[in-house]
C-alpha cells in the first residue's frame, strides 16, 4: 500500500511547487510520496478540442478539482472610482449598487486541484521577477523586502527553463540570464504585430513573452500548433504543466509515488516540534503517514488553511504559527483589460495566446507615487477572442442579416490588451477559517478577505491608461474593459506563508523552512513576500521550490 | 462561475418579487422559434437558428433553471403582447421594430434583459455548429489542425 510506507519525504500539492520540489529531490536520490486533493487528468479525454462546441467548453471542472472557498470582506464599491466599471458594447454597463460590497465572480479564487494544480489550466506565461522586485520595501518604502536576491534565484531559474522547456528571445529587461532559452521563439501573431507596431511609436517597445510552450520538439513533447487553447486544457502536451513536464521527468525515476484524489487534513506533531505524520483521506479511508520530512505545496489559500486547521493543544493558533503571520498578507492580482476591434485586421484569432508583452512599468517602483508595477499582454486568444462566440458575446451587438453580415466581415480582427499588476500585502486582506462551514472532510472551509486599497487604485487607473493608450495608437475601436475593481477574480495569490529573515514577522526562512518546526518546509505562492509587478508567477514558485529540494538535502 | 450560472445570476435580481399579471407562458412559447430566427435568419451562407435546432437546445437550457425558465416565459409573454396581438400575426416591420425596442431596452426591466439573455444563449449554441461558421476564417474545431503558420 502507498500510504503504508515511510518516505523521505511527503509533499502535498503537485502543482508548480510540489512538482518541482518532488522533481528535485527525486532527481538526487530521494524517494517521495505527492499526495494531490485533486484528480488526475488526461489531456486525450478531458481536453477535447477536436469538437465544434469547443469555445462552449472552459477548463473542465472534475469532481473534486476546486476547493470550495469563502469570500468576507472584499470591499466597497465609491462613486469616485465608477470609471473603472467593465462595459462591453453587447452587455453595456451593468452598473453596481455604488456603496455595495464587492463580490466574487468569474470562479473567484480561480485554481485547479489536479495532478499538475494549476498549471493544467495555465497559459504558460514563464516570467523572471526583476531584480528589484526582491527589494520592494528599500525601493518604495511598502511591504517587505525579501530575505534572497535575484543572483540567489538565477541559478535556479536557469535550471528550470531548461528542465521545463522555455521558448523566448530573453527573459525581459534587468533580468540577467546565465544560459540562453532552450527554444527559439514563437512567430508573432497578427494581433501581437498590430501592439508591437502601436508601441513603437509611442515609444513603449513590446517583446516576445517567455513561453513554457515548445516551438519545437523538446522533453519528448511535440511543438505546438498554435490552435490557442492552452488555458482550456493543452491537449497535445507541447505547454509544460506539470503532469507531462517535471511530474513526468521524476516520475521516470522509479521514485516517486504519486497519490491523487487524497485529501492531507492535518499536519501531526511529534516531539521537539517536529512534524511526525500527516494525516490523509484516500478513498474514504483515514491514513496516518509517517515521515522524516513534509513538504506543503498547496497553494496560497489551501496551505495556510492546512496549517491553521492543523491546531492542536500546543500549537492553539495553528502549526508554524509562531509569527501569527499564517493567512496574512494575502495578495491578488490587479487586472484590467481593454479590447476592440481594427479595421482591416485579418486573422487575429490565430497564433499564440499572450506571445508578446511590453514590459515598461513591471518594475516595483515604475509608477511615481505609488508602490507596484505592472505589466502588459498582448490577451486576444487567452481572454476568448479567438471563436464567433466571443465576438457575438462581447464585441458586436445586433442581430439579424446585417449582424451575420458584420460577424463575417471583421471575425479575426479583435486585439486585446490585458495589464495584470501588482498589490501590496495589507492588514485587512487575509486567508482564515471559516467558524462554522466545513468541507466533506470535516475541515474548516477557507475564507478570504482582500480589499483594493487606494494604492491599488490608483495602479488599476494607470493600468487602464496603459492599455487604451497602445490601442489608440494601433486605431483599435475599444469595445470591452474588464477589470477587478468591481469582482475580486484572482488566479494568482500569495502572500500567507510569507518567508523572511525574522522568525516574529515571517513564517519560514529564505530556503522555504518553517522558523516553528525543522522538518516543515513550504513551497508555493504563500511564501512570496511580495508578488512582483505583474509577472507571471509558476517559473519563480518552481525556482523557490527547486532551491528548497536542495536545502532538505542539504539538511 | 460557468456561462449558464452567469446567466442565472443574470436573470435572479429581476425576478425576485417580479408578477406580471399578462403572463401567459403556454401561448407565448410557441414564438420562440420565430424570435430566435429574427436574432439569427438564415442567409446566403448559414441556416437560421431554428434550422440548427437552436430553440430547442435553448429550451431544454432555459427548462433545467427555475430563473431562466421564469424569465423566459414573462419575456416571451412581453413579446406576445407588446404589438397589441399576438407577435406571430403581425407584419415583418412592426416585429422587427418590436426588437429593435427590446435590443435597446434597459437592461433593468424585463424585455431587455430577456432579449440579452436570449441573445447570449441562442449564439453560443449556434456556433457551436459546424454549419454556423461557414464563412468564417475557421476550422471545424481547433484541433486535430490548429493553425499553422504563416497567419497574414
Amino acid at each position: 500500500m502507498e500510504l503504508s510506507r515511510t518516505p523521505d519525504v511527503v509533499v502535498i500539492g503537485s502543482g508548480a511547487g510540489g512538482a518541482s520540489v518532488a522533481w528535485g529531490l527525486v532527481s538526487q536520490g530521494a524517494e517521495v510520496l505527492l499526495l494531490e486533493a485533486g484528480p488526475r487528468f488526461d489531456p486525450s479525454v478531458d481536453y477535447p478540442q477536436d469538437r465544434p462546441d469547443w469555445e462552449r467548453r472552459a477548463f473542465p471542472q472534475k469532481p473534486g478539482s476546486r476547493t470550495r472557498v469563502l469570500y468576507g470582506d472584499l470591499g466597497i464599491l465609491n462613486a469616485d472610482d465608477r470609471d473603472l466599471m467593465r462595459w462591453s458594447k453587447v452587455a453595456g454597463r451593468d452598473v453596481p449598487v455604488l456603496g455595495s460590497a464587492r463580490v466574487a465572480s468569474g470562479g473567484g479564487y480561480s485554481h485547479v486541484m489536479g495532478v499538475g494544480g494549476s498549471t493544467l489550466h495555465f497559459v504558460g506565461e514563464a516570467h523572471r521577477l526583476h531584480p528589484d522586485a526582491f527589494r520592494l520595501h528599500s525601493l518604495t518604502d511598502a511591504g517587505v523586502d525579501w530575505p534572497m536576491s535575484y543572483q540567489a534565484l538565477e541559478p535556479y531559474y536557469s535550471k528550470i527553463e531548461h528542465a521545463i522547456g522555455m521558448a523566448g528571445t530573453d527573459a525581459g529587461p534587468g533580468r540577467a540570464q546565465s544560459r540562453d532559452f532552450p527554444m527559439p521563439a514563437h512567430p508573432l501573431s497578427p494581433g501581437a504585430r498590430v501592439l508591437a507596431e502601436a508601441g513603437r511609436k509611442i515609444g513603449r517597445p513590446w517583446s516576445v513573452n517567455p513561453r513554457a510552450v515548445n516551438s519545437r520538439v523538446y522533453d519528448e513533447r511535440p511543438a505546438c500548433n498554435y490552435c490557442g487553447q492552452c488555458s482550456r486544457g493543452c491537449p497535445l502536451g507541447d505547454k509544460a504543466s506539470m503532469d507531462v513536464s517535471l511530474l513526468r521527468r521524476a516520475m521516470d525515476s522509479g521514485r516517486l509515488t504519486i497519490v491523487s484524489e487524497a485529501q492531507v487534513t492535518r499536519l501531526l506533531l511529534g516531539k521537539q516540534g517536529v512534524i511526525s505524520a500527516v494525516e490523509v483521506v484516500s478513498q474514504g479511508q483515514k491514513h496516518r503517514v509517517e515521515t522524516p520530512q513534509v513538504v506543503l505545496a498547496a497553494g496560497a489559500v489551501n496551505s495556510p488553511r492546512l496549517l491553521l486547521a492543523s491546531a492542536n493543544a500546543e500549537q492553539p493558533d495553528g502549526i508554524a504559527n509562531g509569527s501569527g503571520q499564517v493567512g496574512r498578507n494575502f495578495m491578488e492580482t490587479l487586472w484590467w483589460n481593454s479590447a476592440g476591434l481594427l479595421p482591416g485586421l485579418r486573422n487575429s484569432h490565430m497564433g499564440l495566446p499572450a506571445d508578446a508583452t511590453d514590459w515598461g512599468m513591471a518594475h516595483p517602483a515604475s509608477v511615481p507615487g505609488l508602490a507596484g508595477g505592472y505589466k502588459l499582454t498582448h490577451t486576444t486568444l487567452d481572454t476568448g477572442l479567438n471563436g464567433p462566440i466571443g465576438y457575438a458575446a462581447r464585441l458586436l451587438p445586433g442581430f439579424g442579416a446585417e449582424w451575420k453580415a458584420q460577424m463575417r466581415a471583421r471575425f479575426g480582427s479583435a486585439v486585446s490588451v490585458g495589464a495584470v499588476g501588482q498589490v501590496i500585502a495589507d492588514e485587512r486582506s487575509k486567508v482564515s477559517l471559516d467558524p462554522e462551514q466545513v468541507d466533506a472532510f470535516g475541515m474548516a472551509l477557507p475564507r478570504i478577505d482582500s480589499v483594493l486599497t487606494d494604492n491599488s487604485l490608483a495602479l488599476l487607473r494607470e493600468m487602464a491608461r496603459g492599455c487604451r493608450e497602445v490601442l489608440s495608437r494601433a486605431g483599435v475601436e475599444i469595445a470591452e474593459e474588464t477589470s477587478n475593481w468591481d469582482a475580486f477574480q484572482s488566479t494568482h495569490v500569495f502572500g500567507t506563508a510569507r518567508m523572511g529573515l525574522d522568525s516574529a514577522e515571517a513564517v519560514v526562512d529564505g530556503q522555504g523552512r518553517s522558523f516553528d518546526h525543522p522538518n516543515l518546509w513550504i513551497a508555493d505562492a504563500s511564501v512570496f513576500p511580495s508578488s512582483g509587478a505583474g509577472e507571471a508567477p509558476s517559473l519563480t514558485i518552481m525556482a523557490l521550490a527547486a532551491r528548497t529540494a536542495d536545502a532538505i538535502l542539504a539538511g | 462561475m460557468k456561462r449558464r450560472e452567469a446567466l442565472v445570476a443574470m436573470a435572479a435580481p429581476l425576478l425576485v418579487g417580479f408578477q406580471p399579471a399578462a403572463a401567459q407562458p403556454t401561448v407565448a412559447r410557441g414564438i420562440l422559434a420565430h424570435f430566435l430566427d429574427l436574432i439569427i435568419p438564415a442567409d446566403d451562407v448559414t441556416p437560421s437558428a431554428s434550422a440548427l435546432g437552436v430553440h430547442t437546445e435553448l429550451e431544454d437550457a432555459v427548462r433545467s433553471h427555475a430563473l431562466l425558465s421564469q424569465l423566459f416565459d414573462y419575456g416571451l409573454s412581453w413579446l406576445d403582447q407588446a404589438g397589441g396581438r399576438s407577435f406571430l400575426s403581425l407584419s415583418p416591420e412592426t416585429q422587427q421594430a418590436i426588437l429593435v425596442h427590446a435590443a435597446q431596452a434597459d437592461f433593468n426591466q424585463i424585455p431587455g434583459r430577456f432579449f440579452a439573455v436570449a441573445r447570449l444563449l441562442a449564439t453560443e449554441i449556434y456556433f457551436s455548429k459546424s454549419e454556423a461558421i461557414a464563412g468564417l476564417p475557421l476550422n471545424k474545431a481547433p484541433q486535430p489542425d490548429g493553425y499553422l503558420p504563416p497567419w497574414s
